[in-house]
């Protein structure tokens, strides 16, 4: 299977929706670091970041492989600034697994 | 907060399926493409959307969802960087797939240091929005880029994605796809003819578009809203409200990003 690296598809989901992941599968998450290693995601759910690049504060975005239910390993840490609108990103999150996902993933 | 996205509360972003931008002012060495001058309809895809693009018949503009997209526009988070003498290439992803985005070397039409500045920026792990045309290389799509930049205010990213829905959203909702009108064809469109129902405000504002955002990138709109209130003695809320129907109606495009745009009615 290829990498994340090579075919850039993650799986751009919230905390509620990793359940429904398969282990080892690539996500993608925004949320805000509430303490180190721990981020909330937009939808208030807290997940656990393991990995090198973990983020020391603020909003930011987490690409990486889930470990199981409430735990994500980290590939790629993004800033998203503390201006970031995590309820707007919410409604986004519902569309892109809701009626529009064909535009987004296979 | 918003709380939740209901279809009309996208009702205010751009519907850049018919709207134009006018040719880009940069020119790219070795690539002299034929561009049809003020008529190139600029689309929001997600880059799965793009790597999926079929080429049209005319063997130069490329087809998504059955329309012709002459430019597109991705954001992306970089993947890696090949720079090479002329161009740099860059590998993004939006977590949709992976495009290749080639950005030719102007180093006459833009100061030095605004683009090594920008180049600095766009850096991998960090998010970039491109305009540019699709093309297709070894069986693979890829991006010509006019237009790099970093993204700063990373609300963009959100932007962008709801914007690509409220696009392919709205195009279902009518009949049949507007065939391309031919540049001649857009060039003598009446305006009178087009704007006849508009109020007086949305006039007004229009004709502020006209007058004051002659440029490539038009009018930010905070500067239109901070401008038009004591202009036309209303308040911010009216020039919002006019500027959203302007552009659900198609006389003004996003250029830059969704805070800028410009009338359809200017050259």
């Amino acid at each position: 299977m290829a990498s994340f690296f090579e075919t850039g598809e993650s799986a751009r989901i919230n905390g509620g929706l990793l359940g429904t992941m398969g282990e080892g599968s690539t996500v993608c998450l925004a949320g805000r670091v509430t303490s180190p290693g721990i981020i909330q995601t937009s939808d208030g759910v807290e997940l656990r970041l393991e990995g090198d690049d973990l983020p020391g504060s603020g909003v930011v975005e987490v690409v990486g492989t889930k470990l199981n239910g409430t735990c994500v390993k980290t590939m790629r840490v993004t800033s998203l600034g503390d201006d970031f609108d995590l309820a707007v990103y919410e409604g986004l999150v519902q569309h892109v697994n809701g009626k529009y996902r064909d535009l987004f993933s296979a | 907060g918003y709380g939740g996205y209901s279809d009309e509360a996208m009702g205010g972003m751009a519907d850049t399926g018919g709207g134009f931008m006018s040719q880009p002012s940069a020119s790219q060495e070795g690539e002299r493409r034929k561009v049809a001058r003020g008529t190139q309809a600029l689309v929001p895809v997600t880059i799965r959307m793009a790597l999926g693009a079929a080429p049209a018949e005319d063997g130069e503009n490329f087809m998504i969802e059955g329309r012709e997209v002459p430019q597109v526009r991705v954001v992306g988070n970089v993947l890696r960087v090949d720079q090479k003498e002329t161009k740099s290439i860059y590998c993004l992803e939006d977590s949709t797939g992976a495009i290749e985005v080639t950005q030719w070397v102007n180093s006459g039409d833009e100061e030095l240091q605004t683009l090594s500045d920008r180049k600095l920026k766009m850096q991998p792990k960090t998010y970039v929005t491109v305009v540019g045309h699709l093309k297709q290389f070894d069986g693979k799509v890829t991006i010509s880029a006019y237009d790099m930049r970093p993204v700063e205010d990373h609300n963009e990213l959100t932007h962008h994605f709801l914007e690509v829905i409220y696009v392919h959203a709205k195009k279902d909702q009518q009949p049949s796809w507007q065939p391309n009108p031919a540049p001649a064809a857009i060039m003598d469109v009446d305006a009178a003819n087009d704007d006849g129902n508009l109020t007086s405000i949305q006039r007004k504002v229009l004709d502020y578009y006209n007058q004051n955002g002659t440029g490539d990138e038009g009018l930010n709109i905070n500067f239109v809203i901070s401008n038009c209130c004591p202009l036309f003695n209303c308040s911010a809320a009216d020039v919002k409200a006019a500027v959203d129907v302007l552009i659900s109606e198609g006389h003004l495009y996003s250029t830059l990003d969704d805070d800028h745009h410009k009338s359809t009615d200017s050259d």
